[in-house]
């Protein structure tokens, strides 16, 4: 199967299994708001700042550079009575903190649900069916948590010395350099990232939670297949940068930020149109997998 | 219909359009200039040896006791000599870097007195005394209130690589400070420092009378205009430059200086730069046209008729960021390290510092103040010139970063320097700063402190306040208390907050309001620093009372037992700049939940993103 027909094979099964993108979308509303119930509650003194208005109208560079710089005054505001803090910097910090713990919020439910979802696609064109989504979530929830482990410890590997070589020789000899080191990167970490996607097809296709031999399997299948998979992955990408590119230049300019109930229904679209689009390249690399094993030897 | 074809071939002979001939006479259109009577005028025949980067030099002035005393000696500067060793005041208390940029032990700068006399070949004595950057000649007899007299000097000098604004980068050379340089008497005595880190300059206006010999394929520049070019038929030329009521000369030379040039309402408008930097050239002499057209407007004429920009290489970036008379030296430099996103336009470090040195041809060219024992009235007064232009021309919040919602005004940046260290007052002499107080004392403060008078005062009073003090101490040496004088006549109020407060005082404040409830609202007032503000009461009715405060009082409690309070704003209008905090200006009985769902979706939705974009679902 070439790497087009594969693309639509990966489109069939993104608009076939509606109940997926529901379900990817609840969980990433879920995570998200676990992570910005803390952030939203420490905000709620600020509420009662005026200021809130401004900062909800579009966040200005003084409030942000204010915010950030106000536990550095304090030693010159021991005179007069002490004020109440506005909020904002304790908002500023919880979220910071939840900003620092979306790697972890990913990883978790990603593991999680990245069973069921690769199973239902490997079955397709059968219906959907929750009691087996829900099994193939609970059977390579484990395989595929160490999996991510396992990746970012190897990447960090990996690309640590890279960057840094790439970084020393920019300074060294000239920015200019990042001409050439930078594409290198970027093509290095796009093989690395269709392999570790590939790794996890490999392990619900081949129905083995083994993953090194899922790794293994998926590597032979990338070295062979390497122009059908840069084919479906570049079609890929470029469905998400034109999804990026009506949300941010057409839909983006005119949305109003104070009418925030109409600009967190588009946002949402956006979301459910990037989960889309990740749902595709999913069922396509299902699609060009199966594909591959059912030829005739 | 566009025409780009014909757009683009008007704007490149626009701006690559050759500057006037040498010798070419002041353009039309403008005033003849009147200059004062020269105090220290000086003539001077140099040559540059341009493999060695060494001048030698004959230097005649003129000197005018316009003092009533009599004056026993002469003192000199001799800058250059701070660069000479690691011992010089300079050097030591700036560690050996400036701006970012080390001083070179192995190519250091020096100048030396080879002889002196007086006109009539009485030799002088000159005597080098503190750390070498000064130098002292005692007269055989006093030089009478009146009288003129003239000196003779031979001197030798190495220019140092770049450093400290002076020197040369390759073939390129930028000679500042770079010639034995009368200091000014006043008071009874010679008003001249050793050259500190972060001081500047202090000279008396003249007449400048330079011929510059170097070799024939270097491109010259100059403070004043040229009188004329001689090619000597061995490889060189002797460049002659003349300039009127100025209080310092600078040259630069490259042989790959570009040179790119506009008529900006009379006054030649001149770019030199290298050719690396073509990119720099519209961009450099629109905002250079935008900013004397504005200070112009504001302030008062320009009254020379040329000005020049130069550019600097990225190995010299050190000679750029400064100002001469009718002269500065911009660079492509990135003041947020940005290099790319300056060169694109994001970042308008380029604009920024074009806008700024030109505002210094006011505020220090022809406002002369004593740039080392009160720096914050030169800079400080260039920088908020800057900060209004840049915000006029380039907008309030995008004026230094404009990256596609990633916005940052001139001033917020000024702001942001300012909450770092506010305790620091305004006036005091350069070397009484370290490095980082001086940066806040004579720059950031000062746009924050003006911006606050401003807005006080109202736009039009402040810049009536500017402009008489502009006309009144045009070609002179004005004093702290002299613009204190002006502003206040002008304005018709006492500004003792102004002076006694953020001038001279280090003092901070921070207007907040504390509690609110059905009837009754607290304010306070953090910080001994007290400027005078308006408390804006909100009732539930929807009515509003604007009420004075004068801020004596730490606290203040405001009682409406007969209405309803629905909210409280100290500072309404955002007068108060210099408010270390505007988020808790305002309170309010009732949350703004509307306000506040709409940033947390917002926080909600860049979590969402977050999680995508981390490999998550």
């Amino acid at each position: 199967m070439a790497g087009w027909a594969a693309f639509g094979g990966g489109l069939k099964r993104a608009t076939q299994y509606g109940w997926l993108l529901v379900l990817l979308f609840a969980v990433n509303l879920l995570s998200a708001l676990c992570l910005a119930a803390l952030p939203a509650a420490t905000l709620l003194p600020a509420a009662c700042r005026p200021v809130v208005r401004e900062a909800a109208d579009g966040v200005d560079a003084w409030l942000v550079v204010e915010t950030l710089l106000v536990p550095l005054q304090r030693p010159w505001l021991t005179e007069g009575e002490t004020a109440s803090p506005s909020g904002f910097g304790q908002a500023a910090t919880t979220a910071l903190l939840a900003a620092l713990l979306v790697p972890v919020a990913a990883w978790l439910p990603s593991s999680l649900l990245g069973g069921g979802v690769l199973l239902t696609l490997v079955k397709a064109p059968q219906p959907f069916c929750l009691r087996r989504f829900l099994w193939g979530c609970w059977h390579w929830f484990g395989a595929f948590l160490l999996l991510g482990l396992a990746q970012a410890g190897l990447a960090l590997l990996l690309f640590a010395a890279p960057v840094a070589l790439a970084v020393g020789l920019g300074t060294a000899v000239g920015a200019w350099t990042a001409w050439g080191t930078v594409p290198l990167l970027l093509l290095g970490a796009a093989v690395w990232l269709a392999w570790c996607e590939l790794t996890r097809v490999a392990a619900v296709a081949e129905a083995t939670r083994n993953i090194a031999r899922a790794a293994l399997s998926a590597g032979r299948f990338l070295f062979h297949r390497l122009g059908a998979v840069a084919l479906l992955y570049g079609a890929a990408l470029a469905l998400l940068l034109l999804v990026h590119a009506l949300f941010r230049l057409l839909l983006l300019p005119l949305l109003p930020l104070d009418i925030w109930p109409l600009a967190m229904v588009v946002q949402q679209f956006f979301i459910l149109a990037r989960l889309w689009t990740r749902l595709v390249r999913l069922g396509g690399s299902t699609a060009l997998w199966l594909a591959d094993r059912t030829l005739p030897s | 219909m566009k025409r780009p074809a014909l757009l683009l071939t008007f704007l490149l002979c626009t701006v690559l359009a050759p500057a006037a001939p040498p010798g070419a006479s002041p353009p039309r259109g403008i005033a003849p200039p009147a200059f004062p009577p020269p105090i220290a005028s000086y003539a001077i025949d140099v040559t540059l040896d341009a493999e060695a980067m060494t001048l030698t030099a004959h230097e005649t002035i003129t000197y005018l006791n316009n003092s009533a005393e009599a004056i026993p000696d002469l003192v000199f500067h001799l800058y250059l000599n701070a660069f000479r060793s690691q011992d010089s005041f300079f050097l030591r208390e700036s560690g050996t870097v400036h701006r970012g940029y080390g001083w070179d032990a192995e190519h250091p700068g020096w100048i030396e007195v080879s002889s002196a006399r007086l006109g009539d070949g009485t030799p002088l004595q000159v005597v080098e005394i503190e750390d070498g950057t000064l130098a002292r000649a005692d007269l055989p007899t006093p030089l009478l209130p009146g009288e003129t007299l003239t000196v003779e000097l031979d001197f030798r000098a190495g220019l140092p690589r770049v450093f400290a604004r002076t020197g040369y980068a390759d073939d390129f050379v930028m000679v500042g400070q770079w010639f034995p340089k009368l200091g000014v008497w006043e008071d009874g005595g010679w008003n001249a420092y050793p050259f500190h880190a972060n001081a500047e300059f202090y000279a008396d206006f003249g007449t400048y009378d330079v011929a510059i010999t170097l070799p024939a394929t270097y491109l010259t520049g100059a403070t004043g205009m040229p009188v004329n070019v001689t090619e000597h038929g061995d490889g060189t030329q002797t460049v002659r430059y003349r300039a009127e009521g100025v209080i310092d000369f600078v040259w630069t030379a490259s042989p790959r200086f570009r040179q790119a040039a506009r008529q900006v309402d009379g006054v030649e408008l001149l770019y030199l730069y290298l050719p690396e930097h073509a990119w720099s050239v519209e961009r450099v002499l629109a905002a250079a046209e935008a900013a004397l057209r504005l200070y112009s407007e504001w302030y008062g004429p320009y009254p020379y008729p040329r000005l020049t920009v130069v550019d600097v290489p990225d190995e010299g970036e050190g000679a750029g960021g400064m100002e001469y008379p009718t002269l500065f030296a911009a660079g492509t430099m990135s003041l947020l390290g940005l290099e790319a996103a300056g060169r694109a336009g994001i970042e308008r470090s380029l604009e920024t510092v074009v806008v700024h040195e030109l505002a210094h041809q006011w505020w220090q060219s022809m406002v002369a103040f004593n740039e080392a024992e009160e720096p914050w009235l030169d800079e400080g007064l260039t920088d908020y010139s800057a900060v209004r232009v840049m915000t006029a021309v380039y907008g309030a919040d995008t004026s230094m970063l404009d990256a596609g919602g990633w916005e940052a005004g001139y001033f917020d940046t000024r702001r942001m320097e300012y909450m770092l260290t506010p305790a620091v007052p305004m006036y005091g002499k350069a070397w009484d700063f370290s490095m980082i107080e001086y940066g806040i004392a004579a720059y950031s403060k000062p746009v924050l402190a003006l911006t606050t008078l401003e807005r006080i005062l109202g736009e039009e009073t402040m810049r009536q306040i500017l402009r008489t003090f502009f006309e009144r101490y045009r070609f002179s040496h004005p004093r702290t208390e002299d613009f204190r004088a002006v502003a206040e006549e002008v304005s018709g109020e006492d500004l003792s907050w102004f002076f006694d407060g953020l001038v001279y005082g280090n003092g901070v404040v921070n207007y907040a309001v504390t509690a609110i409830d059905a009837h009754q609202v607290t304010v306070v007032r953090q910080g001994s620093l007290v400027i005078p503000t308006e408390i804006e009461v909100t009732f539930a009715d929807g009515s509003t009372l604007l009420q004075p405060w004068d801020g004596q009082e730490a606290t203040l409690t405001l009682t409406y037992p007969e209405r309803s309070l629905l909210r409280a704003q100290i500072d309404p209008q955002r007068k108060i700049v210099i408010d270390l905090q505007w988020s808790d200006n305002g309170l309010s009985r009732r949350p703004d939940l509307w306000a506040w769902l709409a940033l947390v979706t917002r926080l909600l939705y860049r979590l969402q993103g977050g999680l995508l974009n981390w490999g998550g679902l």
